[in-house]
């Protein structure tokens, strides 16, 4: 009976074969986040998006959450998606959150908020999309909920502050944060200007917000 | 043996190149040679110590031996080999730990596929029920319509129900927990899926809307992303107090 | 001959023998000792680091087997990639001897 006899090089082939065929099954399966595209595929996935062609990532270290963590911006024909990914040892990059404003037609601006928190603090940002604005003004309601009380933060966004891509003017901009540590953000509120300085699209109030943190909005023209 | 044992000790003193194993081959090989060379000598009438100590002889110097064979061993291949067996291995093992926290994905996904209506749904008073199988492109996830009926709710009042499950086109992967850009709209009625009963997997959910005794159909209208899918869907009323 | 010549000649030797048939070291220096004089007398355990550098280059494989006194025996098969060294081998070893020939058949002996 034969029993072959191997040498280092046939085994170290044998060896490079093996995981070639175990990387590519691992590759494959999506097992592992091995860049943060790969969380943003999952954030596309829990949100129920086709496929986003990202705009930008964004690195703020303001929670200890976001330290080891990048914010997306991506977009696609339907919608804009603005949320986190993070590296984890086990699995890779995976989405933590996001927020998505779905697209309307020939609208002149598409907008949303995102809110991460966690025991060190929170982290507000305006995202969008303003080709057809000159000016994007932002309004952040705090609320104190025992006295009623409230404040009005302003954060206006204009085409400086803009990325341009594939043709269009993206923005992520963080939101103005209450100095009042326990009072709550009721609203926030977009109001979009052309050049002249005319309101083009505002708020709904009553529409404003819900899970996707899209901003509702409706227009008017004025005679 | 004891000849054979110190020269092939002193062989293996100049293989630091070499692993246990290959040492081990290497010392049987010569070991045999030298059986063999040994047994020649004894079988033409050599004393076995002196055909033992000629054997040793005609082989030469253990030093030259060993270091020639060592500059044969490459660390290179013997390094390579190892990464790609320890990079296997721990690939292997979080493959497994990552099936493990998909399983649950994976059974969910094909409940929804196979078998979707052995779900419990709570239907309230089930009083009739259409047959319906309509899939939905939801992203990259399908919204099965896999069933549908008129019900008797608390207040008596009717309602249309239609029954619906969320999963995702790769079965490891798990459902939307969210849909912004999915409205179902039925009697004037709008709504968004948010969630549902079931696991990462797949979300069922049923979608209830008032109904008027004797309405001959009921159009339901599924938007995705702008894209309308309307389903007309005939009420049978036969047998319905 | 001295060490260096007899080693370079070795794997020639291996090769050729491999050629034949498949083979054992003990019976490979066996097949040379009776084929070749004491001219070329070689230390028998400088066999085994060119069978496996022959091994690493590919032009030998080996496995093991059962010898016919029936003890088992790591043996050597020559591949097609070794028969190709051996084709090569032989016609530089052919105008080698022929270059030699025509110097040293001229040489003046006092």
């Amino acid at each position: 009976m034969m029993k072959k006899i191997c040498t280092r090089r046939r085994r170290a082939l044998r060896r490079i074969c093996c995981f070639l065929l175990v990387a590519a099954l691992f590759f494959c399966g999506r097992f592992y986040g091995l860049t943060p595209r790969w969380g943003l595929n999952d954030l596309e996935n829990t949100y129920a998006l086709d496929r986003t062609t990202r705009v930008a990532y964004l690195h703020d270290g303001g929670i200890s959450a976001s330290r080891f963590s990048l914010l997306v911006l991506s977009e696609n024909d339907d919608a804009l998606l603005f949320g986190a990914t993070r590296f984890h040892l086990l699995i890779g990059w995976y989405g933590v959150g996001a927020a998505v404003a779905p697209r309307e037609p020939n609208a002149p601006v598409t907008a949303g908020y995102y809110d991460w928190s966690d025991d060190s603090g929170s982290l507000s940002y305006g995202f969008g999309c303003m080709t057809g604005a000159a000016r994007v003004q932002l309004l952040c309601v705090y609320s104190d909920f025992q006295t009623g009380r409230s404040e009005i933060l302003e954060r206006t966004v204009t085409p400086d502050d803009c990325m341009r891509f594939g043709g269009e003017d993206y923005f992520a901009v963080p939101l103005p944060q209450s100095g009042h540590s326990d009072w709550y953000r009721a609203n926030v509120l977009l109001t979009a200007y052309d050049e002249n300085g005319s309101a083009i699209v505002w708020t709904d109030p009553d529409g404003a917000g819900g899970a996707t943190h899209a901003l509702a909005y409706g227009t008017s023209t004025f005679s | 043996m004891e000849d054979f044992k110190d020269f092939l000790d002193a062989v293996c003193r100049f293989l630091p190149r070499a692993t246990e194993e290959e040492r081990a081959a290497l010392r049987k090989e010569l070991s045999d040679h030298l059986c063999d060379h040994a047994e020649f000598l004894e079988q033409c009438g050599v004393p076995p110590e002196e055909a033992a100590q000629r054997a040793v002889a005609a082989m030469g110097s253990a030093e030259i031996i060993g270091r020639d064979y060592n500059a044969t061993l490459s660390p290179v291949w013997l390094l390579i080999g190892r990464i790609c067996k320890t990079v296997s291995v721990l690939l292997i093992l979080l493959s497994v730990g990552m099936l493990l926290n998909t399983g649950g994905n994976l059974a969910g996904n094909l409940k929804a596929r196979f078998s979707p209506a052995s779900y419990a749904m709570s239907h309230g008073q089930m009083l009739t029920q259409i047959p319906l199988d309509e899939k939905i492109s939801v992203g990259r996830s399908i919204l099965r319509c896999y069933g549908a009926g008129i019900g008797l709710d608390a207040q008596s009042e009717y309602f249309f129900y239609l029954d619906t499950v969320l999963y995702n086109r790769n079965p490891l992967q798990a459902a939307p927990q969210c849909t912004p850009l999915l409205e179902v709209a039925a009697d004037g009625t709008v709504d968004r899926f948010g969630g549902g009963g079931g696991s990462g997997g797949a979300y069922w959910r049923q979608w209830c809307y008032a109904l008027s005794y004797g309405a001959p159909a009921i159009t339901v209208s599924i938007t995705y992303a702008g894209q309308v899918t309307s389903l007309e869907i005939p009420l049978n009323w036969e047998g319905v107090p | 001959m001295k060490r260096k010549q007899v080693m370079a000649h070795t794997s020639l030797l291996v090769l050729a023998l491999l050629s034949a048939e498949d083979m054992y070291g003990y019976q490979m220096i066996a097949a040379l000792s009776g084929k070749l004089d004491s001219t070329f007398a070689m230390k028998e355990g400088t066999l085994y680091p060119i069978l496996h550098a022959l091994e690493n280059d590919g032009s030998v494989t080996s496995y093991e087997k059962e010898a016919a006194a029936g003890k088992p025996r790591k043996y050597y098969h020559l591949t097609m990639k070794g028969k190709l060294q051996l084709r090569e081998e032989q016609s530089q070893w052919r105008a080698y001897q022929r270059a030699v020939d025509a110097v040293v058949s001229s040489a003046v002996l006092a």
